[in-house]
């Protein structure tokens, strides 16, 4: 019989419908923890590619068919309100380690800037806003608190690189240069 | 201006919320403000305003402002010593260290002629000197390293009041300004590090050149060991800074740059539209599989390998039947059997539970409907580790279990 580890299925399941693990994912996380190599090596044999991800997760790399417009959603959110804490003087680093937000203090509908960002992915309301969070919650980049709150996880770094490194592509100079509302 | 220490110190205290106050936003205050300020900062107080300020300015803690004699500010030398009584101290220039420590070289040259003309009066003379000016340069590090701290601790708790991009460049000029050239004097192999080996040497050839003299080793002594504290507490708090700086700088500079990224984005969005995001979701890709894909299809693969061989045995039955009364034969409905899955839940097992729910049926129709729900996309399907077998009037079929759940 295969020595196969532990968890298989439920690990499986979750990564299947595009969630990402960590810490927060408890038993299963800790299953990937102790033997990452294994479910690396079982997953690809299987045609599945699983990454692990230094920061503290782990995911499955997919594609965007299908979804690429909730996707959209989900990075803009994210986005503006890194922009928002910029212009705060807030700590980013904090934000993206956990700090916990509330959901009706959040800026994405409080300026015309963000409202009309939002226009562009068909966000324009609490309720697109309370949609974006409950797909992030899916997927493993936040966790909703219960309470009216929410904090981003690790898995959110994605959203962070994607940014970063998009910027790399298109804007080849140095991105530290000045920009117009930061 | 009244020169009374003690009684100066005794309104320093009295009223050292406001002059700290003051000190630290460093404007000048109007009457009518200076009145707000000494209801905020001592609301019992039975001075009037106006006297208040005669007095404080009587004793060198106010100063009139320059553009009005009705209004004050704290002299720049008492601002420094609140600050230095809190802990507050501002930063200073960053070239402000290099021009005693120059002294220090022009004292040292004066010392050696000294000790070379055994002139005693000039030694004591410089050695005095040098003292206060290795004082001075001890003193000055020492505050500007409480001046560091003092701002990191305002950024960290946020009371600067930056945004995040003004904050970057007060700490890249910090660290950039501040911190680098006082490393290149103060840290090993600077300036600060050869002027006091300079100094030490002279010190010791003047013990060795008159060691007979009452006074000069001691002189000496003295001055080495006031060169070894202010070299040793310059580097410690250079280092001190250092270590409370650069992680901060790191992270604000992090920050920065993301923030820098997600503008361009935003802006390039005002611009383009949509489009603006294209290239966020080629790096964002989301797995979206059904678990119909491998793991099921293998599982299926084994289940029609087992139903193949179980064909080839002799005295099994025919697939389809029909009763004697020539009624309808058994088909199991795969809508229907995906109905009663939903009802009854997930299964930890989807074989058993067919074999169970509908024991009636022949084993054709059970594996069928086995096919049927595990390819259904309604569904989540995924195999077990552990081998098990179940018995039907027909065959025993061993498999690995497969957990079934539905998606909705």
């Amino acid at each position: 019989m295969l020595d196969l580890p532990c968890k298989l299925d439920d690990i499986f399941r979750e990564f299947s419908r595009g969630r990402h693990l960590s810490a927060q994912d408890g038993d299963i996380y800790i299953a990937l923890e102790q033997r990452p190599d294994d479910y690396i090596l079982l997953f690809g044999r299987l045609g599945f590619e699983l990454v692990h991800d230094a920061r503290g997760f782990y995911y499955f790399a997919g594609s965007n068919r299908g979804i690429a417009g909730g996707i959209q959603r989900l990075a803009l959110f994210v986005y503006i309100l890194i922009d928002w804490l910029a212009d705060s003087g807030e700590s980013i680093t904090e934000a993206l380690a956990g700090k916990a937000f509330a959901v009706d203090a959040l800026p994405h509908l409080a300026s015309d800037r963000y409202r009309g960002y939002l226009a562009h992915v068909d966000v324009e309301n609490a309720d697109g806003l309370a949609d974006i969070i409950r797909t992030m919650d899916n997927f493993g980049f936040a966790k909703q608190m219960g309470d009216g709150s929410f904090r981003f996880l690790p898995p959110v770094h994605r959203i962070v690189d994607a940014c970063i490194a998009s910027n790399r592509e298109t804007v080849p100079t140095d991105v530290t240069q000045e920009p117009e509302s930061c | 201006m009244s020169t009374n220490p003690i009684r100066t110190l005794q309104l320093a205290a009295e009223y050292f919320p406001l002059l700290s106050y003051m000190a630290e936003h460093g404007e000048s205050v109007g009457l009518s403000d200076m009145r707000s300020l000494h209801q905020k900062h001592k609301p019992d107080d039975l001075r009037p305003t106006d006297r208040l300020a005669e007095l404080l300015e009587e004793f060198g803690l106010f100063e009139k402002s320059a553009d009005s004699d009705l209004a004050w500010e704290v002299p720049h030398i008492v601002g420094e010593f609140l600050r230095h009584l809190s802990m507050r101290q501002r930063l200073a220039a960053p070239g402000l260290l290099a021009p005693i420590i120059e002294e220090v070289a022009l004292l040292t040259e004066e010392l050696r002629q000294a000790v070379v003309a055994t002139d005693l009066d000039r030694i004591r003379n410089t050695s005095a000197n040098i003292k206060q000016a290795l004082d001075a340069a001890r003193s000055l590090s020492r505050e500007n390293y409480r001046a560091i701290l003092h701002e990191v601790m305002r950024i960290k708790s946020r009371q600067d009041n930056r945004t995040l991009r003004e904050r970057f460049l007060f700490i890249s000029q910090l660290h950039e300004r501040h911190l680098a050239p006082l490393g290149g004097l103060v840290d090993v192999g600077g300036e600060m590090e050869r002027r006091a080996a300079e100094l030490i040497a002279v010190a010791r050839a003047a013990r060795d050149s008159m060691v007979n003299d009452p006074f000069i080793p001691a002189i000496a002594a003295k001055i080495v060991s006031s060169v070894r504290r202010m070299k040793d507490e310059a580097w410690e708090d250079f280092h001190s800074a250092l270590r409370e700086v650069t992680p901060l700088f790191r992270q604000i500079r992090r920050d920065h740059a993301l923030a820098t990224s997600i503008s361009i984005l935003l802006e390039s969005l005002r611009r383009q539209g949509v489009k603006a995001l294209d290239g966020i979701i080629d790096r964002l890709q989301i797995a979206r599989w059904r678990a119909d894909n491998v793991f099921s299809r293998f599982a299926i693969e084994d289940y029609l390998a087992g139903v193949e061989q179980h064909a080839h045995r002799p005295e099994q039955d025919p697939i389809l039947t029909t009763d004697d009364q020539g009624s309808a034969p058994f088909v199991l409905d795969a809508i229907e059997v995906a109905a009663q899955l939903e009802a009854d839940g997930e299964q930890p097992d989807l074989l058993r539970w067919l074999i169970e729910r509908y024991a009636d049926f022949p084993d054709q129709q059970i594996l069928q409907a086995f096919h049927g729900v595990a390819e259904n996309p309604v569904f989540a399907a995924a195999p077990g580790e552990v081998r098990e077998f179940i018995d039907t009037v027909d065959a025993r079929y061993t498999y690995h279990p497969i957990r079934i759940s539905s998606n909705a």
